[in-house]
This record gives C-alpha cells, structure tokens and sequence, in this order.
C-alpha cells in the first residue's frame, strides 16, 4: 500500500483480523440462540429499495451511488447503491410475503456512509455491522428485541467493553425532520449501547419502526396485520477498535 | 408557529393543563389535520398518535412559551411527557414556571 494513501476502512491482517472475526463470532452465536437464519446479502442494494424505505428522503447526506465513473461528470444515473444499512435487503427479501411466524434474521454485511470526517474504528465510511432483523407481532417484536438487548450487554461486559444504554436519534438530514428525531426520542425506538466515553460512540444499537417497513413492504402475519420490525445493529469496527485497546487505556478513556 | 402559541403565561398549574388541553384539541390539530377527539390530562399522547413527528414540535414550542424555559433533550422523555397531567408536573412545580 502507498504510504499516507486514504483507505475507507482499516486494513487488517493476522491478529487483527482474528479479533474482528472472534467478536463477530460471538455476535453470531447470540443471533442464532435468538432463532436467526443466517443469510448473505450484497454490498449494493438497488436505488429503487431504499427509495421504497424512504431512506434517500430522511439521509441524502449518507447515502452513496455505485455508479460508472464515465458518468460522474453527467450526473449520477445508476439505480446502484452502497448499502447503508443490512437490514434494508432482509425488508426486501421478503417484501409482499405473509408470515406465518416470526421471522428472525442475521447478516454481517458492509456498509457505507458519506461521513463528513473519518477515524478508523470511530467513524468510517466503510464498516462492518452484524444485523439482527426481527420481523412479527408488535409484541413477540419487542420482547425479541430485550433479548437480543440484554444478550449485546452481556457480550460487552465479557468483553470488557461495558457501556450504557441511552436513548438516541437518527441524524436526520431535514430540519423539518427534527419531529421525527424527537419522537425517536421520547418513545425510545432508537437505543444505543454508547461507549463512556467523550462524545458517546455507539457500539450497537436496538432500533425499534413500528410496522413502518412492514406496510411499506407489504410484509404481513398471517391474520393480514403488517409485520412489527426492529433491528439490532453491533458496529464490528468499533468493538474490534475498543476490544484492542490495553485494559488500562479502555479505563482510562472511559473514565475522560 | 407564534399564531398557536399561548397568548400569555398561565397563572397556575391547573390553567396550563387547561390551555394545554385547549391547543392540542384546538390549534395542534387542526394544523396537522388530525380527527377531532376529546382529551384529559391522563390521555396517552404519543403511543395511539394522538401526537405525531410534526405535532411535537408544535407541542415543545407551546410549554417552552409557557413556562418560559427551554426544554433540555434530556427531558424529552415519556416520564415529562406522556400526558398532559406529566408535562404539567413536570414543567410547572410551585405554581411557578420550572
């Protein structure tokens, strides 16, 4: 690699590499004590699905186009997308569907966000995020939704990487969006686990929609009400950033 | 937004649940097209969306007029805010404005 050339993710190798992958292993192992289904999904995602999400109306200023450098001077046309977000595919993977149980999924996927500024292991353009998706009753969702909290909280504190649960928003990009930033809010459909330190980075998250992607995608239970879903994010860079980190440091840092 | 804001600072705690009962059901709701429909103060505001994205902000700005503070995001919690009867108790203590 050329020296000082500006990379979107942090390269890794041998013990580094061992490490991200043991955390997302553990990540894993709780999804699929919850039930998940393992799946792949690709790092593009079609234009036209979060555009069905309402993700290009509520996050211009993160989202990013593959589209074909011949026609960046044209303006972009592609219908391509870098995925912001894993959970977006399992929405459409099973758009117009009837359930006839719960639907609980898993995807390690990378992801892409226009971030104004980058930090390796704090803030990237590229990172990797472990999706827990739960698709069903409003009931069965939120209790799922506990589980898999409580199991990201004991996997931190195992791993030394305790943090606190705090309400929190979307960076919504519209001012006309703050409405919904405030509603996140009060009703605490968006949680993270924040690391104590300065400036509350976020290890996960528990993000809680209502049956907002179950109308938008036609994904219904079998007595024809649209799904609940939430989603379950764990941020695989940062926890491999604070998991390397010296014991002493991570105390200190937390303790700023 | 200053066309549905109070006029003039409640007296009490009671004629701030009483005028914020009255801009909900009158004003809030009107410019955000919602149905018609009585409230109290123990009336849930936010899970049967009685109060939607847009309303909140509508909502905030009244009690911040009202009690002549502004709202720190902390307090923006269901404990303050699920109903009228918590808003009150929350930002009006003493018979004065909090």
């Amino acid at each position: 690699m050329i020296a000082g050339y500006p990379q979107s993710a942090p390269t890794r190798s041998d013990a580094e590499l061992l490490t991200l992958n043991g955390i997302d292993a553990r990540v894993r192992r709780a999804a699929l004590s919850l039930g998940a289904r393992e799946v792949q999904y690709p790092a593009l995602i079609a234009r036209g699905v979060l555009e069905h999400a309402e993700y290009p109306k509520a996050f211009p200023h993160l989202l990013m186009s593959a589209c074909r450098f011949a026609f960046l001077e044209n303006g972009d046309t592609s219908q391509w997308c870098l995925s912001p977000a894993v959970c977006y595919h399992a929405y459409a993977q099973l758009a117009g569907r009837v359930l006839d149980a719960p639907a609980v999924i898993t995807s390690r996927g990378r992801c892409f966000r226009a971030e104004s500024a980058s930090e390796p292991g704090v803030r990237q353009i590229e990172f990797e995020m472990r999706e827990v998706v739960l698709l069903g009753p409003a009931a069965w969702v939120d209790a799922a939704a506990e589980s898999a909290r409580l199991a990201i909280e004991t996997l931190a504190e195992e791993m030394s990487l305790s943090g606190q649960w705090q309400a929190a928003e979307d960076p919504f990009f519209l001012p006309a969006a703050a409405g919904k930033a405030l509603m996140q809010r009060l009703l605490k459909t968006k949680v993270e686990y924040q690391w104590p330190g300065p400036g509350g980075l976020a290890l996960a998250s528990v993000n809680r929609h209502g049956p907002f992607f179950g109308r938008r995608f036609e994904i219904v239970t079998s007595d024809g009400q649209p799904v609940h879903t939430a989603c379950i994010a764990v941020g695989l860079d940062r926890w491999a950033h604070h998991a390397q980190r010296p014991a002493a440091d991570r105390r200190e840092k937390a303790t700023r | 937004m200053s066309e549905l804001l109070v006029a003039q600072r409640p007296e009490s705690r009671e004629a701030f649940a009483r005028a914020l009962i009255e801009f909900i059901k009158g004003p809030l709701f009107a410019r955000h097209g919602a149905r018609p429909m009585d409230i109290d103060a123990f009336t849930p505001l936010f899970e049967s969306g009685i109060i939607d994205s847009l309303g909140i902000i509508d909502l905030l700005a009244f009690v911040e007029t009202a009690t002549g503070t502004s709202i720190p995001m902390r307090k923006v919690d269901m404990r303050f805010f699920g109903t009228v009867d918590r808003i009150c108790r929350a930002f009006w203590t003493m018979g004065e404005p909090s």
